[in-house]
């Protein structure tokens, strides 16, 4: 069963290829996509409450990216430059991202984890060198060729783990299954351990992009088309997070969490604080948000370094809102790019008053710089706590720089961008703003339509993710948060 | 393959040998695991290279030497 809740996106994006009608192609791949978000619903119960959240992430994003790509599909991404870049080897490649996201978060073992991890580089590094401009492909050579051998990095600790597994008299057949391991108390040969371990911490530490292994992610991030970029940021990322969080329960039952922690503690206050910096820097929309992925990231490694239950809720409530926030964010930086063909910042002007993306952009800045009424808020300030109770003051210090440095780069952003009068020298105006007149106008606008709410939609689930302390869906997130503390 | 050399070419081996090498590096530290988990991480590394050359042949066109320094576009 499970198998075919993994390969249900795959198989419905190939389905849909059979489809000749374009409207009605369209059609049969919103219907599809849905019914394979809602695919994961017949497991619950089956899966342990860490999967469960991550699962909600990839159906939930996986879907609006969908919604969202089936929208906005521009001929200006590039089609026909490369001779992958066709819309049916587009949402083929998408289904088979999504598919192998769902991989990594429903594994039971770190093999069939490793091996989504790894598919998703695979079908990302096409959909990154989409458009086949010069950089995007340079984007997509450094992408395959640093996270392979950064997962590399995690194959090897995985295969190192499955020696102490099976030294310490676990069945070769589960030697890699988290639980059996943590369930096996017994292990000796600390030194190994530690090795594998933080062998797979530095894998996944890539794919997730903390620095210094982050090189590649900026690059990507911002050269893949929005929808792709929104799905990098917001899921892979927390899927990469989501194996760091399994890699720390398995050190926790090994014993090596110590030195698990610190190195997870300095790695996300050094990526909080560069990226924060490397932010202010930066003059086009998509990296900036991309160098805030990082940081985002850096936070929540700094929440898991931190530990106690209140530093892996944190680290929880964090990922969940940055998905929705982040996603929400790329899905509005598409937009603009769609409505005012740049993302150059010094471009782009008096977005409030030029209509739905612009507004929406700001709403998914605000909830990116961790302003309340946004989820990010609440995960920010439980990490405070969690620095303050774990008494770690330097890398604490340093992370509340980086927030402070990024909140300044996102609202000068924010401010330069949308104020201003709404007719800037320099940009055409925007096709979903005139009065429709021809067909072409009238699609237009709709699925701009659609857009929208597609963001929105991402909106709302960053929002609503700030009550959730506070609901009995947050007593069940404290008891999974409570899970990875757990050692024995 | 990956440090020294300055062609893509290269480097796509370099991938390839590193991805099969880990890979018969696991057989002999943990002998015993699963088949299928073998048999994926060398069919994950073909899928990397197959991938890889897909990359290169469209970045042909922008530098027909196929020399690193040319992707140094993207910094910052």
């Amino acid at each position: 069963m499970t198998a075919w809740v993994i390969a249900a996106p795959l198989l419905s994006a190939i389905l849909t290829i059979a489809f000749r009608d374009r409207e009605m192609r369209r059609l049969v791949r919103v219907v599809l996509a849905a019914a394979a978000a809602a695919l994961p619903l017949t497991l619950a119960g089956s899966i342990d409450g860490l999967s469960c959240t991550f699962t909600v992430i990839v159906s939930v994003l996986g879907l609006l990216a969908t919604v969202f790509s089936t929208g906005t599909f521009a001929p200006d991404w590039g089609v026909g430059r490369a001779i992958w870049s066709r819309k049916s080897v587009y949402f083929v490649l998408l289904g088979a991202f999504w598919s192998a996201m769902l991989l990594v978060v429903l594994a039971d073992n770190f093999a069939a984890l490793w091996l989504g991890i790894s598919a998703t580089t695979l079908a990302t590094a096409l959909l990154v060198g989409f458009s086949g401009e010069a950089a995007a492909l340079e984007a997509a050579w450094k992408y395959l060729v640093l996270c392979s051998v950064g997962i590399g990095f995690a194959l090897l600790g995985i295969v190192a783990l499955a020696h102490v597994a099976i030294a310490g008299g676990i069945d070769p057949r589960v030697a890699l299954s988290w639980t059996a391991i943590a369930g096996h108390t017994a292990l000796a040969a600390p030194s190994l351990a530690q090795l594998a371990t933080v062998l797979m911490l530095v894998g996944f530490a890539t794919k997730a992009g903390l620095v210094p292994m982050h090189a590649w992610l900026p690059d990507a991030h911002s050269k893949a088309p929005a929808p792709i970029s929104a799905l990098l940021s917001g899921v892979l990322v927390s899927c990469a997070l989501y194996a760091i969080m399994r890699t720390l329960e398995v050190g926790a039952a090994l014993g090596v969490s110590p030195l698990l922690h610190l190195i997870l503690l300095w790695l996300g206050a050094t990526s909080v604080i560069v990226a924060g910096a490397l932010m202010l820097a930066q003059r086009d929309l998509k990296r900036m948000l991309a160098y805030s992925t990082v940081e985002h990231a850096g936070i929540v490694a700094l929440a898991l370094g931190f530990g106690g239950s209140i530093g892996f809720l944190a680290a929880l409530l964090h990922v969940v809102g940055h998905a929705f926030a982040k996603s929400a964010a790329f899905f509005a930086a598409g937009m603009v790019q769609r409505d005012f063909n740049t993302t150059t910042l010094g471009k782009l002007r008096g977005l409030w008053l030029r209509g739905g993306s612009g507004r929406l952009l700001l709403a998914a800045f605000v909830a990116l710089s961790g302003m309340p009424p946004f989820g990010l808020f609440v995960s920010e300030l439980l990490l405070v706590f969690a620095g303050i109770a774990a008494h770690q003051w330097v890398p604490l210090g340093l992370g509340l720089t980086g927030i402070a440095l990024a909140f300044a780069a996102v609202a000068r952003n924010a401010i330069e961008i949308e104020s201003g009068a709404a007719k800037a020298p320099g940009i055409e105006s925007s096709p979903a703003l005139t009065t429709p007149r021809t067909f072409e106008q009238r699609i237009a606008a709709r699925l701009a339509a659609v857009a929208s709410g597609t963001i929105a939609v991402a909106l709302i689930g960053a929002l609503s993710i700030a009550v959730v302390p506070w609901t009995s869906l947050g007593t069940s997130l404290q008891r999974i948060a409570a899970t990875l503390e757990s050692a024995p | 393959m990956l440090i020294v050399h300055r062609n893509l070419l290269a480097h796509m081996v370099g991938l390839l040998v590193l991805g099969i090498g880990i890979g018969f590096a696991g057989s002999m530290l943990a002998p015993g695991l699963p088949e299928p988990i073998e048999l994926g991480t060398a069919f994950d590394a073909l899928i990397a290279t197959v991938i890889g050359l897909a990359i290169v042949r469209a970045i042909v066109v922008h530098d027909p030497l196929l020399d690193v320094e040319s992707l140094r576009r993207l910094r910052g």
